[in-house]
Formats: structure tokens, C-alpha cells, sequence
């Protein structure tokens, strides 16, 4: 019953531990933020899998729009018309390039060869301020992506919208 | 505040959230099933009937990809960011928990309009998109018969 892959600020409320009992004070400090957490991880993950889509729609529009290039106006030149698929190719690679930054390594740990003693239990790690640093992370990670997303998506709605007014042009 | 209340919107956010995330798993498939069948027709061209030019055919497929993409596009309105931060260099301190158990329900209820307004859009689009998929498919099962019989 997590929120967030709806692109907004879901979580914040519902996890299954939030069937606490439901009283007047202040909700629980580590309750919210494990909320907030999984927000953010599930907006990613639905940035994620639209960014693997679109990647997979540009891919398959490029083979019919570069086959009919003849058809195109003379000052259409095929590099001009592949520009914008090139430019959303790298905006949706950077959104799926996979990240951990350096400020999990003591939670997460991405090694080639991990020992035991790597992984150790420390009261910390249910400490709110671990939990504000995942927040800080993750909202960044959710930035970089949802930037790169949004510009090849207007990239795509620009380049459509064009192909529109070209269409309706060539009609009259 | 009630503990019903607290429920009540908890259940409104999960379904909101529930038809947003269906809304967005159908605009994917269709947007690829878009890209798949434009292949074709384009290939079949030639074979069009001398009143359905190779554009009049193509603009239903843009149009509906416009809409499809406008129902993807990513948004975080500004009103739910005050809880959920978006920045690229964001500190541990502007992470906030709620002060009380009425600035949570306030909190549910923002969430509740935000996605009511997203989800408003997400569907407006879809029809549209569904819509001319669906009148473009007849209208081609039609001429595919006419001129078949």
C-alpha cells in the first residue's frame, strides 16, 4: 500500500506497520521517514520502467521514421531528423545508469569480494539521522531522474508535435 | 481527528495510487503497441485508396502518442513537496516528521487532491488516446472489408 509510484508524495502514510493505533500524539518519527523511504524508492522504480519504455518506443519509431526519410522536406537532413532520438537515447541511459552513492556504502555495500565482517549490526542503523541521509539520497537520485525523464519526454512531445503541424502542412 | 478519518484517507490515497499506477502500465502498452502497428501501415502505403493519404493516416498515431506521452510525462506538484523533497542537493534537516497527528491527516488530504488532479489528467488523456485507437481500428476493419467483398 505504497503511494509513490504515483508521482507524488504518497507514502507518508501507509506502510503495513502503519496499522498502529491511531491516537491523538504525533505519528512515530522512524515510522514516517521508513514511509518516505519507500516512497521514494517506488517513485524510482516507476521512473525506472517508464524510462526502459520510452527507450524502447523511441527504438522501435526510429526504424519507420528514418525508412521514410525520402518523404521528408528538403530541409529535414537525416542527422537533423535523428538529433532528437539521439539526444532522448542519452537523457533515458543517464535515468536508468545505475547509482549508489558513496554516502550508503556503510549500509550498502556493492564489493566484488565482501567478507562477513563487512556486514556488521550497529544500533545506528535505526537512527533517524540514517534514515534522514537515506531520505537525502534518495531524493536526489529521484531528481536527476525525473529530470532526465522529463526531457526526453519533451523532447518526444516537441518532436510529435511537430511532426503534427508537418502532417497537417502536407495535407492542405 | 478520528481514527476512521485516518483510515478513510489512507484507503483514498492507495486507491488513487492504484488507478494511477493501472493508468500508467495501460499508456506504456499502448504507446508501444502504437510504435509496433505504425511500422506496418507505413510499409502498406502504396496500397492506401487514393483518398487516404500517407499523412491522414499518420496523424491519428501522433496525436494519440502526444496524449499518451502527456499521461506519462513525470510530475511532483509543488504543494506535496513540502513532505516529499525532490533536489539534487537536498540536507538531512529539511526532512521533516509531522508534528502532530492533525498536520498528518492535513498531509493525507493534500496527498488526496494531488492525486485526484493527476489522475483527473492521466485519464482525460487516456480516453482520448483509447478513443481514436479504437475508432482508427474499425474504421480500417471496415475498409479492410469493403474492399475484401
Amino acid at each position: 500500500m505504497r503511494s509513490a509510484g504515483c508521482e507524488a508524495p504518497a507514502s507518508i502514510c501507509h506502510r503495513q506497520a502503519c496499522d498502529r493505533s491511531m491516537t491523538q500524539e504525533a505519528p512515530d518519527p522512524d515510522l514516517h521517514y521508513g514511509n518516505l523511504i519507500s516512497a521514494y524508492t517506488d517513485a524510482i522504480r516507476v521512473s525506472d520502467f517508464k524510462a526502459n519504455l520510452t527507450v524502447l518506443f523511441v527504438a522501435i519509431m526510429m526504424g519507420p521514421v528514418v525508412a521514410s526519410r525520402d518523404r521528408f522536406p528538403a530541409f529535414l537532413s537525416l542527422p537533423l531528423i535523428l538529433a532528437p532520438f539521439i539526444v532522448s537515447f542519452i537523457c533515458l541511459l543517464f535515468c536508468v545508469f545505475p547509482r549508489y552513492p558513496r554516502r550508503e556504502t556503510r549500509n550498502f555495500i556493492i564489493a566484488p569480494n565482501p567478507k562477513k565482517s563487512d556486514f556488521v549490526f550497529s544500533d545506528k542503523d535505526s537512527d533517524l539521522e540514517q534514515l534522514k541521509l537515506r531520505c537525502v539520497i534518495l531524493s536526489g537520485i529521484l531528481f536527476w531522474k525525473t529530470l532526465f525523464l522529463q526531457v526526453s519526454f519533451l523532447i518526444c512531445l516537441i518532436s510529435i508535435a511537430f511532426t503534427f503541424v508537418m502532417l497537417v502542412y502536407g495535407l492542405l | 481527528m478520528s481514527k476512521d478519518a485516518a483510515t478513510y484517507y489512507r484507503n483514498q490515497i492507495a486507491a488513487y495510487t492504484d488507478a494511477i499506477r493501472i493508468s500508467d502500465f495501460k499508456a506504456n502498452v499502448a504507446v508501444i503497441y502504437g510504435a509496433f502497428t505504425i511500422g506496418p501501415v507505413m510499409g502498406f502505403s502504396n496500397k492506401f485508396p487514393p483518398f487516404l493519404p500517407l499523412p491522414a493516416v499518420l496523424l491519428p498515431f501522433v496525436v494519440v502518442f502526444f496524449c499518451l506521452l502527456i499521461c506519462l510525462f513525470p510530475r511532483y506538484p509543488k504543494e506535496g513537496r513540502t513532505t516529499f523533497i525532490i533536489k539534487p542537493n537536498a540536507r538531512p534537516e529539511e526532512f521533516h516528521s509531522p508534528v502532530n497527528f492533525e498536520a498528518t491527516i492535513e498531509a493525507q488530504q493534500t496527498l488526496c487532491v494531488i492525486l485526484c488532479h493527476i489522475l483527473y489528467w492521466k485519464t482525460v488523456c487516456l480516453r482520448i488516446s483509447f478513443a481514436i485507437y479504437i475508432v482508427c481500428t474499425l474504421s480500417a476493419a471496415t475498409m479492410l472489408a469493403y474492399f475484401w467483398l
